[in-house]
């Protein structure tokens, strides 16, 4: 009886390392996952860099107002 | 027996269940929003009290900010060039919207000895702004030194122009010269706006360093006036959008660096410059 019981508390442990493991390498997958999306670079981000690099051809600079 | 296999059994699928719990917390937990903060805006805004030592130290700030950020293409090809040409061009705007002033306020027999003075001196300041070369080691500090001057010419002019008239004359004034211009002007324009386009085909040319291909079509429609500018961003952009992941970060890593190495750049540059209000600038006594 009693082995019947360790090997059931053994059984179980592996199941519970087996099942936390999954999920710890899940969460990691999934945060590599956002590492990318989360800093993924979408159009506005690339135009945004984009006119900092740029010049507008109606750029002017201000002194000041005369009156 | 039975009781205790059932204890035991609860015992472990608590030790299983909470980690995965404490992990899924985790999970789903959002970094907390930042408040948005307003740079431009002061932290303590007083009430409108008038107080013009504040007004004037907030208005230096944003010249500071905007020359700041003027300087950071001076170092490349066509920067200090276009830099210089636009100063020029801003000077020679207020300076015939002085002189067309002043020759109204002589119609209206005001006494303009002082605003001729003014514009005396802006017209010396022209000419060293012509005068300065943009290929000197040091063409960013004269750049900034004669802008400030050109700002303070402008202010001298503006405070003493409100000191001379009233405020309805003041609004006579803004209608007659709005819309002040001359052929010089239009000539700068066209100086400013070709430069610049040779300034942005170089930029185009160091984009595709970055992602290491070069379209070359694009470039030449855009030097000749095919394409616009906000055209050739969105191309980019639409290019840039079909490369792998890692592709899409190296070039934006690369571009973001870029124009940090070029923010860090001028915010030194700043920093090094004298004070505000010493001296009256380049040469003058």
């Amino acid at each position: 009886m009693n082995k019947k019981i360790i090997s059931l508390a053994a059984l179980l442990l592996i199941l519970g390392s087996l099942v936390v493991g999954y999920i710890f390498l899940n969460q990691q997958a999934t945060e590599q996952k956002q590492y990318y999306s989360d800093d993924s670079v979408n159009e506005e981000d690339i135009l945004q860099e984009l006119d900092d690099i740029f010049l507008s051809e109606d750029d002017e600079i201000e002194i000041g107002e005369m009156i | 027996m039975k009781r205790k296999i059932a204890a035991i059994l609860v015992m472990l699928l608590l030790v299983i269940s909470i980690p995965s719990l404490v992990l899924a917390d985790d999970a789903g937990d959002e970094p907390e929003e930042e408040p948005e903060n307003d740079s431009q805006a002061p932290d303590d805004e007083t009430p409108e009290s008038g107080d013009s030592a504040e007004e004037t130290e907030e208005s230096e700030e944003v010249d500071d900010d905007a020359t700041e950020k003027e300087i950071q293409i001076m170092p490349y090809p066509y920067g200090a060039e276009i830099r210089l040409l636009q100063l020029q061009k801003a000077l020679l705007r207020n300076i015939l919207k002085a002189q067309m002033i002043i020759g109204v306020l002589q119609d209206m027999e005001f006494n303009t000895s002082e605003l001729e003075g003014i514009l005396v001196q802006m017209n010396e300041l022209l000419d060293e702004v012509q005068a300065a070369d943009p290929a000197a080691n040091d063409s960013v500090q004269v750049f900034v030194a004669l802008k400030y001057e050109a700002i303070n010419l402008t202010k001298q002019y503006r405070e003493t122009l409100h000191a001379l008239v009233d405020d309805a004359t003041l609004q006579q004034l803004r209608n007659q010269i709005r819309n002040a211009t001359s052929d010089a002007l239009r000539d700068y324009s066209s100086m400013i706006r070709e430069r610049i386009r040779h300034f942005n085909r170089n930029q185009l040319h160091r984009l595709y360093g970055f992602i290491g291909t070069v379209n070359n079509s694009l470039i030449d429609e855009y030097f000749n006036g095919t394409i616009s500018l906000g055209q050739v961003k969105l191309k980019l952009s639409a290019m840039v959008n079909q490369m792998t992941q890692e592709e899409k970060h190296s070039f934006f890593s690369e571009l973001r660096e870029d124009n940090i190495r070029r923010q860090i750049y001028a915010r030194a540059t700043m920093s090094d410059m004298p004070p505000r209000g010493i001296g009256k600038g380049q040469g003058k006594p």
